[in-house]
């Protein structure tokens, strides 16, 4: 009889109920999308910024102080100490635990083409195929160079400065010549990495190694787990462990993706909380006025021997079917809505976490309930002895 | 017979204003008592404490057996639903439940609901071809009708009424207090206010309220 009641004044008030039902169903998505979405964020960031390459370098002891990689180079490299080749085979042997990725690097000067039309360029030698693992975002025109080519000259590639300033494209055979000698090399691909790279020849170790005459490496970028005490600690590992060499620790980026994660959670957690007091100030007017309204509807039915405990139960039965109803509305549209983010910001759907259903209709229930807590209240202390007089 | 209704110095106080002012007032069970009194007289007042609305600043208040002034309001709640059947001057009904539902919703407050005892109880006032009908489907003769199918549904010892013939023509008014005298020679015991003294005139015994002090005017025939 109770439901009968309640079914047939929620009907009665239909336009209304889905007004507030929708406030809810508005609020929960936006928490469960923004739950899920902070979820992922947290975990596809974390994945995305690993790519933002070396939290770690090491160096000789000797170099003065490499701040970054774009003020390495021209001159100063060649006079400084380098790390011996047996840094790498000790890498390589033994890596420790906490780095998962590391590329080594040479740089040098060479010159580009013979008589007229010759020009400097920065050589840099690395393992190409680590330097991808370390830095997933550079990106090749054309191909890789391949390792050891069947027919004709050794590959490099060329960055996007240099192509375009000196007129070099894919599948152009260059001469380079360096302290070690000179070669001939057909261009693989033309690379952009947004860094110093775009302004360098990028090939592998060993051919770099015996075109800049060089043995050791200048340094190593090394990619390692955790934050900035056990970057320390890693640090201080790699230089116990790698004679004549120093470490250290990137900061910037390993400090960016604790706070950018952070700073993105708490933005989202400020957006939810705000949309759920609107949210809940929607449910508070709809309650408010029904339970306005039916003030003589509910004097009356104490009147008729209503306890005040049914009438609390009647109006929280409203109240909670409101708020199923938008939790439910607001689930089912917030999955739809965070698979789209998920698609256009990350490219992948992201996963429907089991928790999402029952927590959406959770947040909903409750803020149904919460916001019509005061209404409710207010039904329940409605007096009956008004009702025969009429008021 | 011991009385129904016992009112000893009953005083009832609105922050400052007196609506009832000692008033003693005894009711015999199937008795039909008529109140009378000019507009804010302490009529409604009375008629809310005998029918366990609200209690009394003062004074003492038996109904059926049972000091009603002394209960709390979860007792004189569910005394009401147990003793009392109320009828009001506007036809209180659910404007969102049908004429049947209406019914069934006092039996529901008062024990389970049972569609059948209600459509019978309709039946009786007359309305069994209104079973489905919203109140805003009825006329307001109609609608008093549900009411008082409606107060009768429990059994009541006491059927309290509120001008519950104020507000129809006349026709209408001849239906209902037809209703009420099939009660009273029921057996029911009746306390009806009202302004008609047509209508006073059916009832055993009528009292006057003034400022809400009692006085008796026609002495009944039965006592
Ligand atoms: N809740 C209240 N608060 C304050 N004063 C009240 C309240 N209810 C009633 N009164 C006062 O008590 C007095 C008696 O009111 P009551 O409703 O009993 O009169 P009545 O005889 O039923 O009048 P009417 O014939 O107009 O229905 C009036 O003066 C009224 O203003
Ligand atoms: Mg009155």
């Amino acid at each position: 009889m109770l439901l009968r009641v309640v079914l047939k004044s929620l009907a009665r008030r239909r336009l209304r109920v889905a007004v507030a039902a929708l406030a809810v169903a508005l609020g929960s998505l936006l928490v469960s999308s923004l739950a899920v979405l902070s979820l992922s964020v947290a975990q596809q960031a974390r994945q995305e910024l690993r790519a933002y390459g070396a939290n770690l370098l090491l160096v000789p002891q000797s170099v003065s102080a490499p701040v970054g990689l774009g003020a390495l180079g021209m001159g100063t490299v060649a006079e400084a100490a380098e790390l011996p080749p047996a840094t790498l085979e000790q890498l390589a042997s033994s890596p420790p635990t906490d780095v998962i990725a590391y590329a080594p690097f040479v740089y040098g000067l060479a010159r580009l083409g013979d008589g007229s039309q010759s020009a400097d360029v920065v050589v840099s030698g690395t393992n190409l195929a680590q330097a991808q693992a370390l830095s997933p975002w550079w990106q090749v025109a054309g191909a890789w160079p391949a390792t050891l080519p069947p027919t004709g000259p050794r590959q490099a590639l060329v960055g996007t400065d240099i192509s375009q300033k000196l007129g070099v494209a894919i599948g152009q055979e260059i001469a380079l010549s360096g302290p070690g000698g000179q070669s001939s090399w057909r261009v693989s691909g033309v690379l952009s990495t947004g860094g110093s790279e775009d302004s360098q020849i990028v090939m592998d170790l060993a051919p770099a190694q015996s075109l800049l005459g060089r043995q050791g490496v200048d340094l190593v970028q090394l990619r390692a787990q955790g934050r900035q005490p056990a970057l320390e600690a890693t640090a201080r590992g790699l230089e116990a462990a790698i004679p004549g060499s120093q470490a250290r620790v990137v900061r910037q980026v390993a400090s960016a993706e604790s706070s950018v994660v952070a700073k993105v959670q708490g933005l989202m957690a400020l957006v939810a909380m705000l949309v759920l007091v609107a949210a809940s100030l929607a449910v508070f007017s709809t309650m408010a006025t029904t339970v306005l309204e039916r003030t003589p509807e509910v004097g009356l039915m104490k009147a008729l021997g209503a306890s005040p405990n049914r009438i609390g139960l009647m109006f929280t039965l409203e109240a909670t079917a409101i708020g199923a109803a938008g939790g439910l509305t607001g689930f089912a549209l917030g999955l739809a809505v965070a698979q789209a983010i998920g698609k256009s910001v990350f490219g992948s759907y992201l996963p429907a976490s089991l928790w999402a259903l029952p927590a959406t209709i959770a947040v909903a229930l409750a803020v149904a309930l919460l916001a019509s807590l005061w209404p409710i209240r207010r039904a329940v202390r409605i007096e009956a002895a008004r009702i025969l007089r009429g008021e | 017979m011991e009385p129904i209704i016992t009112a000893h110095a009953l005083t009832k106080r609105y922050n400052g204003t007196t609506a009832l002012d000692r008033v003693d007032l005894t009711v015999a069970p199937g008795e039909w008592l008529a109140i009378m009194g000019p507009s804010g007289s302490g009529k409604t007042t009375l008629l809310n404490l005998i029918g366990c609305l609200d209690l009394p600043s003062e004074g003492k208040l038996l109904v059926a057996g049972t000091e009603v002034s002394r209960l709390s309001g979860k007792d004189l709640t569910r005394f009401r639903r147990e003793t009392v059947g109320l009828v009001f001057q506007q036809f209180y009904l659910v404007p969102y439940l049908t004429a049947l539902e209406n019914v069934m919703l006092a039996q529901y407050f008062h024990s389970i609901a049972d569609e059948a005892e209600a459509r019978q109880a309709l039946d009786e006032v007359g309305l069994g071809g209104r079973l489905r009908h919203l109140p805003s489907q009825l006329s307001g003769g109609e609608q008093q009708r549900v009411c008082i199918a409606r107060a009768l549904i429990n059994e009541p010892k006491l059927v309290l009424a509120d001008e519950p013939t104020g507000n129809l023509d006349r026709a209408n008014e001849d239906l209902v207090l037809g209703l009420f005298k099939r009660l009273h020679e029921q057996g029911h015991t009746v306390v009806m206010v009202t302004h008609d003294p047509e209508v006073a005139g059916l009832a055993q015994r009528t009292v006057h309220l003034d400022h809400g002090r009692l006085a008796e005017a026609v002495p009944t025939a039965s006592g």
